[in-house]
């Protein structure tokens, strides 16, 4: 790789050195952050391993609590996969030029968040080896394929965005990977140039590349909306309090959509400060994105309000039993905590224009992570626990495997980005060039 | 045989494929290349394309074969519906959806592929790419290319070389 930069001429030079800088060498601090994050990933993956062997039991999930911290992780996950592909297809169809240097950042926590998120139906199964029972084809064995459950949609609606989300990321990686084929040596430059599929830059093909995005910005926008909308059906679809909900699609996306801009705005400051990138993710992006974020925190409160305002303003007992317990009850400090950190601290942060600095940015977001993931829960959790028959009602307590699952799914976020940032570049360098040339 | 001529500009690269395709050349015999999307002006080397058109077809194509397999999945293990429809178009429509939008997605990717010319076996030889040139490529007869040789030159060509057809 330390060919790559050299021996290039002409304005566009810097930019390359820059962008395929990051993909030289491996530091100290590189390798101690990969050894932590991995070590995680791999005590999760014992985690999982002990709930294979000893059975589902070793997680905390147990009646009445059947969707545990496996299912607000899920809700979690797939909701954060929204900062890439629906913020890059926004931008790229409104062809707002400051998306240039973010879009393939966010792109790739889509496909990452979304193989994370992918995992948590096979956790939550206990058998994961019967997985493929849960594919309706028509089959001998007496399985039944339920067409009609929104499980069934979910797993369309996710491979759907999946297959799309990869589809979207790859392609204009292509460019790129025919131009590292070329500057690279030995087996690197076959593996690019393999990955490159024999890419030359002819007018044909940026012709191809350009129209194929556009109409797969249009695409993966509906699909995007429609993923989370039926991740929200999961829950809206069953008659349980606080569940039964005709706000919950519309709610979901929001919320993903806050917290898939958190999850960018954490990215890219970590890339400005490790990859030394702050030539190309500049104040300005941090400060397009935090407007944006503080847009959907008003959002937010906006469906959050409205779904608590008609539960408490209805007075249905069964529905009051989960509302009480979520907002004054044994669930309160999660509640007033989620409230604090989706709306008090982004709205002071970034409404108020002199706090709003980059620190205050990144606080923001680490808050309005924090924040949402905490919703998940709130969502998932108190409604089994105070579900419609009081006799049934009963804790939920999660074990050390689903603590340490979680926990290694974060690790493995931040694993997949350090690896992604070592192999690919992280700007787009052809976008980037276009920029570089009209100026 | 193929011509090849170095530009350091967009305009003088517009103006060696106008010059060619006044003489006779068809635009299908030229290629531009470059590191980065090169905007010509409408007309001059426009790609006329049925991207939009095919992903449509193809969102169709999936979209009723998934909704018709689930109609007769349905039909042949039928679920015990307390009366419901064993067919019904409200909770099934999520996956035609769906499926429908994969569809789309797959035969945007798949023309692109086709139109691009990746993955096909027969294809024109291409330069190396540069960062700091367009290359424009013309396919001609052995006849003619000494003339066209010159008209790239009078357009403001760098340099320009002979390439012979390798098939």
């Amino acid at each position: 790789m330390t060919t790559l930069a050299k021996a290039l001429n002409g304005p566009h030079r810097r930019v390359r050195e820059d962008v395929l800088h990051p993909l030289e060498g491996l530091s100290f601090w590189y390798l101690a952050s990969a050894a932590f994050f991995s070590a995680l990933v791999v005590g999760a993956l014992f985690s999982w391993g002990c709930q294979i062997f000893w059975g589902i039991g070793v997680a905390g999930i147990r009646r009445p609590v059947f969707w545990g911290l496996y299912i607000v992780n899920f809700v979690f996950w797939i909701g954060i996969s929204h900062a890439g592909t629906l913020i890059s297809a926004i931008l790229r169809l409104t062809d707002a030029g400051w998306r240039k240097p973010v879009t393939r950042a966010a792109e790739a926590i889509t496909v990452f968040a979304l193989m994370i998120g992918g995992m948590f139906p096979l956790i939550h199964l206990g058998r994961v080896w019967l997985f493929y029972w849960l594919i309706p084809y028509p089959n001998d064995r007496l399985l039944w394929p339920n067409f009609r459950s929104p499980l069934v949609w979910d797993m369309t609606a996710i491979f759907t965005y999946i297959t799309g989300s990869v589809l979207y990321l790859y392609l204009p990686l292509i460019p790129d990977l025919a131009e590292m084929a070329s500057r690279s040596q030995g087996w690197k430059s076959r593996v690019y140039r393999l990955l490159s599929i024999g890419w030359t830059g002819s007018d044909r093909q940026w012709h191809a590349l350009e129209r194929a995005m556009k109409l797969m910005a249009a695409m993966i926008l509906a699909v995007a909306v429609s993923v989370h909308s039926v991740v929200s059906y999961d829950f809206s679809m069953s008659i349980a309090p606080m569940w039964h909900s005709t706000i919950f699609a519309p709610y979901f996306v929001a919320g993903a959509i806050f917290s898939g801009i958190a999850a960018l705005i954490l990215v890219m400051f970590a890339l400005r400060k490790f990859l030394n990138l702050g030539r190309y993710l500049r104040p300005l992006h941090f400060h397009n994105l935090s407007k944006l974020l503080l847009l959907m925190c008003l959002v937010w409160l906006y469906f959050s309000a409205s779904e608590h305002l008609t539960v408490w303003y209805g007075n249905e007992h069964i529905e009051m039993a989960v509302f009480n317990a979520r907002v004054y009850g044994e669930y309160a400090p999660y509640f007033w905590l989620m409230v604090a950190c989706n709306f008090l601290i982004p709205f002071i942060l970034l409404g108020i224009r002199r706090l709003r600095t980059l620190g205050a940015i990144a606080v923001s977001a680490v808050a309005v992570l924090i924040g949402m993931w905490l919703e998940r829960f709130l969502i998932v959790i108190p409604t089994l626990s105070y579900s419609a028959l009081p006799a049934a009602w009963g804790p939920y307590e999660a074990s050390w495997v689903e603590l340490s699952i979680t926990a290694g799914t974060f690790a493995a976020m931040a694993l997949f980005y350090m690896i992604f940032v070592k192999i690919f570049p992280i700007i787009a360098i052809w976008e980037y060039d276009e920029d570089v040339s009209a100026s | 045989m193929y011509l090849r001529a170095e530009f350091s500009d967009v305009e003088a690269t517009a103006a060696a494929v106008q010059m060619m395709s006044g003489t006779g050349v068809d635009k299908r015999d030229i290629e531009v290349f470059s590191a980065r999307p090169v905007a010509f002006e409408r007309g001059i080397l426009d790609r006329s394309s049925r991207m939009s058109l095919l992903a449509v077809v193809s969102a169709i194509v999936v979209g009723s074969g998934s909704t018709a397999l689930m109609f007769y999945t349905q039909l042949d293990y039928p679920l015990v519906t307390g009366g419901m429809p064993l067919n019904s178009g409200w909770a099934t429509g999520v996956i035609t959806f769906e499926l429908t939008m994969l569809g789309a997605i797959l035969g945007t990717v798949g023309v692109f592929l086709w139109e691009s010319g990746l993955l096909r076996k027969n294809r024109s030889p291409a330069p190396a790419i540069r960062d700091d040139v367009l290359t424009l490529q013309v396919r001609c007869d052995p006849e003619r290319a000494e003339r066209l040789v010159r008209l790239l030159a009078d357009s403001g060509a760098i340099q320009s070389t002979r390439v012979e057809d390798a098939s």
